[in-house]
């Protein structure tokens, strides 16, 4: 499930990217599109969530830019290498931000939906 | 009696904190427990480096406090120290079952083989997402395959994390660097970021932020900085090595 979740929110990243040319809104979608299901099917499963987002959002993790950030600190190139920290930083940023809306949307609307299933089906039982 | 469930009660959220468990879920886990044993007026107060827990019980007030140095990773024993919580908290459990279950979670270790193969693997699929070839599939595989057996050997003599990472990621930068030299068509790049894909402090950042998220501030903000640290040590292994 985790994997799935991956393919389908680096598939929305790569199609909003596309579609809009920017990477910081694609970061958000891809990241709430693989975190929103996460949440859920975590309490489903009844397991932490973080064990499954943390698999869900690997795709999206800013590993290339935080490499050329790196390579132009290592080549004297101060100035290119600070635009580069500054967009790793707003990348993660906004990926942090679609966490937190993800994790919102679990705490208010996902948790007493399914306590209302869970007694649902305690109270057939 | 009530022994046991506070002994309990501490080594789960001690364990759930060390597996990188979220600081509330530890506390929530110590709370239901304690609860579940009869006690009254239980605080709980996590935070990543101790735990402490006070509760009255027949008009005395107890207090455990336990410290915590080492940290590491697991998913699955977050999992596993979750269910025991819920079945304890639900009475399906006695807290003598719960604490041998829980060393078992504990000694149960996985072989180290396996993680360093699929941590390889993942280097090895990064390395084609970023556009590699097949003969820097194959590189990255083994350059991986070897950083982690390092990282893995580093952490067992006992160096810090964040020490071992960044040895991790010289070695991964200069092996592709002397591949280079036998391969010149290859790009270093895919192959380095590739490899060190897997030493990313991923979980610690989701951490932080649904610790800030929760209201846990002291956790959230110690989480960040090791995450922050640990990827400022791998990004500077590779830039020593890019640099010379």
């Amino acid at each position: 499930m985790a994997p799935l979740l991956g393919l389908i929110g680096y598939l929305v990243f790569t199609v909003v990217r596309n579609a809009t040319g920017s990477d910081y809104t694609a970061a958000f979608f891809g990241t709430l599109v693989a975190c929103l299901p996460a949440e859920a099917f975590a309490r489903i499963i009844k397991t932490p969530a973080t064990v499954i987002i943390f698999i869900s959002i690997i795709p999206l993790v800013p590993g290339i830019m935080l490499y050329q950030t790196m390579l132009y600190f290592a080549g004297n190139d101060f100035n290119s290498g600070s635009t580069q920290i500054i967009r790793t930083l707003v990348y993660s940023g906004c990926m942090a931000i679609a966490i937190t809306l993800s994790a919102m949307v679990g705490k208010l609307i996902y948790t007493p939906l399914f306590k209302k299933i869970n007694d649902k089906t305690r109270s057939k039982q | 009696m009530i022994d046991e469930y506070f002994s309990l009660a501490l080594d789960l959220s001690v364990a759930m904190i060390k597996n990188g468990g979220e600081t509330y879920r530890a506390e929530e886990c110590a709370r239901n427990i304690l609860a579940a044993g009869g006690a009254q007026e239980i605080e709980v107060l996590a935070l990543p480096t101790g735990i402490t827990i006070t509760a009255g019980y027949n008009g005395k007030n107890i207090t455990r406090v336990r410290s915590l140095k080492m940290r590491i990773n697991n998913l699955g024993n977050i999992d596993s120290i979750n269910t025991i919580s819920r079945e304890v908290s639900a009475g399906k459990m006695q807290p003598a079952e719960a604490i041998s279950a829980l060393q078992k979670i504990e000694g149960s270790q996985r072989s180290i083989f396996r993680r360093i193969i699929f941590a390889s693997l993942t280097s090895g699929m990064f390395t084609l997402m970023f556009g590699g070839s097949y003969t820097e599939f194959a590189l990255a595989l083994v350059i991986a395959f070897f950083a982690q057996l390092f990282i893995a050997q580093l952490k067992r003599i006992g160096t810090v994390a964040f020490l071992s990472n960044m040895g991790g990621s010289i070695l991964t930068a200069l092996t592709a660097r002397l591949f280079l030299l036998i391969f010149p068509e290859i790009s270093i790049s895919v192959i380095i970021i590739g490899g060190i894909m897997p030493m990313l402090p991923g979980l610690a950042t989701i951490n932080a932020i649904r610790d800030t998220l929760y209201g846990d501030l002291v956790s959230g903000a110690a989480r960040g900085i090791e995450a922050l640290l640990s990827a400022i040590a791998i990004a500077a292994g590779v830039g020593i090595v890019l640099a010379v």
